[in-house]
């Protein structure tokens, strides 16, 4: 189950990319190989970790690579090749859960803080819960939970919170990956927090607020 | 940009506060205005702790590792597919 940590390229790591890309867009297949065999896991837990299973990841990494081989030349450097990677992963992530009937209908506010008109919390006192969650970090009806919250968010908030949280690219990364402005990527990864924290909160038996 | 620091925030502009303040991104004076705040408010620091903690539990989730054989796999399945497929 598990697996090392995920995040950007070393720089070494980075030159190689770099390198086989422009192998890649003079044509050469191995090359492509190369790259392929260096950057699909990367691909493949974004997807994962977005779509919320593996069958979809391998579409996804299928889709992925494809996109790479065909607008190779398009890629100028100007960002990191992980990041463009990450780009078209998500993009192509995105689409498929707007696509996706939504079988349960979460209100996401009931989930975040809610304050009186003074700006005090409206449920006092707030409960200090992180001794129980960081007992049953490694329990595996927790981390289902955890899963299934992440499930729930928006795909864009998913895609910006599984970019921050897990790949750990920076706000700036996240907005060049998304399209998105840094207090845009900043706004939805903290709602998006908040909405976890709240689910975690009932789970335990508290009030999200 | 210290003159537009308020000198104290309530609960709900403190919390507004907490993504830039677990990262330290947080300009120093309103990080002293929000550690003032949470010097008196026990929600509030209850609130950040369970914010936190919930942000350790996200990045320790685990997912499965792509199996060699699928990479074998795919990697097959794109060298066929890119047969019929040029670059632009």
């Amino acid at each position: 189950m598990a697996h090392e940590e995920l995040t950007q390229s070393s720089p070494h790591a980075e030159a190689t990319e770099r390198e086989l890309v422009r192998r890649v867009q003079a044509g050469d297949a191995t090359a492509f190989d190369a790259l392929f065999r260096q950057c699909c896991s990367k691909v493949f837990h974004q997807a994962t970790r977005l779509l919320g299973n593996a069958a979809e990841a391998e579409e996804v990494v299928q889709e992925v690579f494809l996109a790479v081989y065909e607008k190779a030349h398009t890629f100028r450097g100007d960002a990191a090749f992980t990041t463009w990677l990450f780009r078209l992963t998500a993009n192509a992530a995105i689409s498929r859960l707007r696509r996706r009937k939504r079988s349960k209908e979460v209100t996401m506010e009931e989930y975040l803080p809610q304050f009186r008109p003074d700006g005090h919390h409206l449920v006092r006192p707030v409960i200090d819960w992180s001794a129980n969650l960081e007992e049953r970090l490694a329990d595996a009806q927790l981390q289902q939970l955890l899963r299934q919250a992440i499930e729930l968010l928006q795909p864009v908030d998913k895609a910006v919170l599984v970019l921050s949280d897990f790949e750990d690219l920076s706000n700036k990364e996240i907005g060049e990956a998304l399209g998105l402005t840094v207090p845009a990527v900043k706004a939805r990864l903290h709602r998006a927090r908040l909405f976890l924290r709240g689910q975690l909160a009932v789970a335990f038996g508290y009030s999200p607020t | 940009m210290a003159e537009s620091v308020p000198s104290r925030v309530t609960c709900e502009q403190a919390t507004a506060l907490l993504l830039d303040y677990v990262t330290g991104t947080l300009d120093p004076a309103t990080a002293l205005v929000l550690e003032r705040h949470l010097s008196r408010c026990d929600d509030c620091v209850a609130f950040l702790q369970t914010y936190k903690e919930t942000m350790r539990a996200t990045r320790t989730l685990r997912y499965d590792d792509m199996p060699e054989e699928l990479q074998h796999r795919l990697l097959h399945i794109l060298q066929a597919k890119m047969r019929g497929v040029h670059p632009q």
